[in-house]
């Protein structure tokens, strides 16, 4: 992607134009993993708003080492982290118990469209929203997921796991209906 | 486990390559929030240059003031007006306004159902006659269909923000003007934006009166000197006193200060001070002619401590080194190059001494001092703990002090004399300084100020290693300050 790199360095230069360029070709990406993270579509903006505006100010700190891609995403799940800690700093530290996972089959997932499946997520508690998509999407450790999230590693593996529960009941809830239509 | 494993694996690919087009509006905002940022970092630099411009001046002015003693300061008092009543965005402002307005937001979130039925109370809406928008209209009424008002209210601050925003408080009129090129069409305001408008308003008039950021002042400032010092036994074995006192003086300067916050401020200006010391009459340091001349050739050093006990009348008495027509004697503050040999003073050499360099003894009436010059450039921290018409400020910060004069005196019967310099000075040193500033406001623009500051030099200002000799002054600041 030697044309990457350019558009980047432009960016760096501060050039509206190669801005426009590199937004148009990850906004649909970064608005993806926004989503993800989000509670709504309109959280969802705020956060790649947010993102795209740090990313091109900060833009001068890419050193050309790892995927870009990777880079812009860390600005997005960063941002939407900061969002959560402001909107739920005075969420209760709650100790579930881990729960086992029930049988599940993949073949049901098949089934869900990637929409249902993000409505799905978006769903979820917004702790275990986020405590999921570190842990599966961006592949995080529960020591480091703690430390992001500022709770204990017990919670967050307990979170994981309540996250996967309620996943799987949403996903075999809307089986049946599709089942059954 | 294994089944786990699967959910998230599935759920990942099935993710990992998600990707949705992003509604158009929030490139606009990128853009236009990018736009204003290049435009804060316009503003901030040339309020740097304003700020350099001014130390500039001061340093010039302070120079003047050392000759002439009056210094040239209504000069600067137009350079550096910042644009204040400029077109100014709400996120160019403060952090403290930008929370204000957030919390503002806050309030409007848990109450939007209140106010909305409240509705025209208040005296904001008043001061609202104007206001030509855009495009943002019609965006308005598409996210009113489908979001919740939480949402509605952000996009309004969102929507405010990408405004440029004039004020006119005197006459009580608000305009509200898009800059990007759009039809400008009427439309009534939500109680949203009247809220956030007279929030504007209000932390605008405040902003009125505390824009007064500059503040310039002239100051004396009678004070003590001293000196912490400390010599290599070598250095101190001949160097038969040990001058401990200080001296009081008269300084003063030309003060800038730049107010950053509520209660920060940093000054810079340029003083002139004194810093010295005198090497006093004391009964037990000084020897007499009479005892130089029973005990020295004995001793055949330096005068011996038995001597100086036996001293009868104050007599200045030192082992000098005469080198090629020049004196020298070690000083408190260091080596002392003495022109010529002063007037009412003896030297005395042990002639049999082979070595050219011959030490020898000078003996001389009254009082030895070493005096110096400094030109000070302060960069202070202020803290302002009381802000009404009497004000308390805690002075912190650092000091660039310039060696413009080094002389050493003899104070005796033939008066004071003027006698040479004092070697390895450094010619640049820094000193701390800290003080407690009081002040009251006389007026709008004009104060007055007293303010006890002790100015420290770190380091010795003598390069000899075998002196170390740091000055420290107390001072008492008195000044007029004027705020613009």
């Amino acid at each position: 992607m030697e044309d990457l790199k350019e558009i980047i360095e432009e960016c760096v230069a501060g050039k509206a134009q190669a801005q426009a360029k590199l937004y148009e070709l990850f906004a649909p990406k970064m608005f993806g993993v926004c989503l993800r993270y989000a509670t709504d579509s309109a959280e969802a903006e705020d956060n790649l708003q947010e993102g795209f505006i740090k990313v091109f100010k900060h833009i001068d700190k890419f050193k050309h080492k790892g995927s870009f891609e990777g880079w812009m995403r860390r600005i997005m799940v960063n941002v939407s982290i900061e969002k959560y800690r402001k909107q739920h700093f005075m969420y209760p530290v709650e100790d579930v118990e881990i729960y086992e996972s029930n049988v599940f089959s993949n073949d049901i997932l098949d089934e869900i469209s990637v929409q249902e499946l993000i409505g799905l997520i978006q769903e979820l508690p917004p702790r275990y929203r986020m405590v999921f998509n570190l842990f599966v999407m961006e592949g995080m450790g529960h020591k480091e997921i703690s430390k992001e999230m500022n709770i204990s590693e017990g919670t967050s593996k307990s979170n994981l796991a309540r996250a996967r529960e309620i996943l799987q009941r949403k996903v075999k809830n809307l089986y049946r209906e599709v089942e059954t239509k | 486990m294994k089944e786990i494993k699967n959910i998230d694996k599935a759920v990942k690919e099935k993710l990992e390559g998600f990707s949705v087009v992003p509604p158009p509006h929030i490139w606009e905002n990128v853009q236009g929030q990018l736009a204003a940022g290049k435009r804060n970092k316009r503003i901030a630099f040339t309020r740097w240059i304003a700020a350099a411009a001014v130390v500039l001046l001061a340093m010039l002015a302070g120079w003047y003031f050392n000759n002439s003693t009056q210094p040239d300061s209504q000069t600067t008092a137009q350079q550096q007006t910042p644009g204040i009543n400029t077109v100014v965005t709400p996120k160019t402002r403060s952090k403290g306004k930008e929370i204000q307005q957030k919390e503002l937001i806050g309030e409007n979130t848990t109450q939007t159902q209140s106010n909305k039925k409240e509705g025209n109370s208040g005296n904001s809406q008043k001061q609202i006659t104007v206001l030509s928008t855009s495009n943002t209209v019609a965006k308005k009424s598409l996210y009113k269909k489908n979001l919740p008002p939480v949402r509605e209210n952000q996009l309004l601050f969102a929507k405010i923000n990408r405004k440029e925003i004039r004020f006119n408080t005197l006459t009580t009129e608000i305009f509200l003007e898009k800059h990007a090129t759009a039809e400008p069409n009427e439309f009534t305001l939500t109680n949203e934006d009247k809220m956030l408008i007279a929030a504007n308003v209000a932390s605008k008039n405040t902003d009125k009166f505390e824009n007064r950021r500059w503040k310039m002042g002239l100051n004396v400032s009678p004070g003590y000197s001293s000196q912490v010092v400390n010599h290599s036994e070598s250095y101190a074995q001949n160097m038969s006193y040990s001058g401990e006192t200080g001296n009081t003086n008269i300084g003063g300067g030309f003060a800038v200060q730049y107010k950053t916050g509520k209660r920060f401020s940093i000054e810079s200006g340029v003083y002139y001070a004194q810093n010295g010391q005198k090497s006093a009459a004391s009964m037990n340091l000084f020897a007499s002619k009479n005892d130089v001349g029973s005990n020295y050739y004995s001793s055949n050093e330096s005068v011996s401590m038995d001597a100086v006990s036996r001293v009868s009348t104050p007599t200045f008495s030192n082992t000098v080194n005469i080198n090629n027509g020049t004196i020298l004697m070690n000083g408190n503050a260091g080596i002392v190059a003495l022109d010529a040999t002063p007037k009412g003073a003896e030297i005395t050499t042990n002639a049999e001494t082979k070595s050219m360099i011959a030490p020898g003894t000078m003996v001389a009436e009254g009082e030895f001092s070493q005096v110096f010059d400094f030109i000070e450039i302060p960069l202070l921290l202020r803290f302002r703990i009381l802000d009404t018409k009497f004000g308390i400020e805690l002075v912190g910060g650092l000091n660039t002090g310039i060696v413009v004069g080094n002389n050493a005196y003899i104070d005796n019967s033939y008066g004071v004399q003027n006698v040479g310099s004092t070697q390895d000075i450094s010619e640049i040193n820094l000193s701390g300084a800290a003080g407690v500033g009081m002040s009251y406001a006389l007026g709008k623009h004009i104060s007055v100020a007293v303010e006890p500051r002790l100015n420290y030099y770190f380091n010795s200002i003598n390069s000899n290693p075998e002196v170390d000799f740091r000055p420290y002054r107390i001072g008492i600041y008195t000044g007029v300050y004027y705020a613009f």
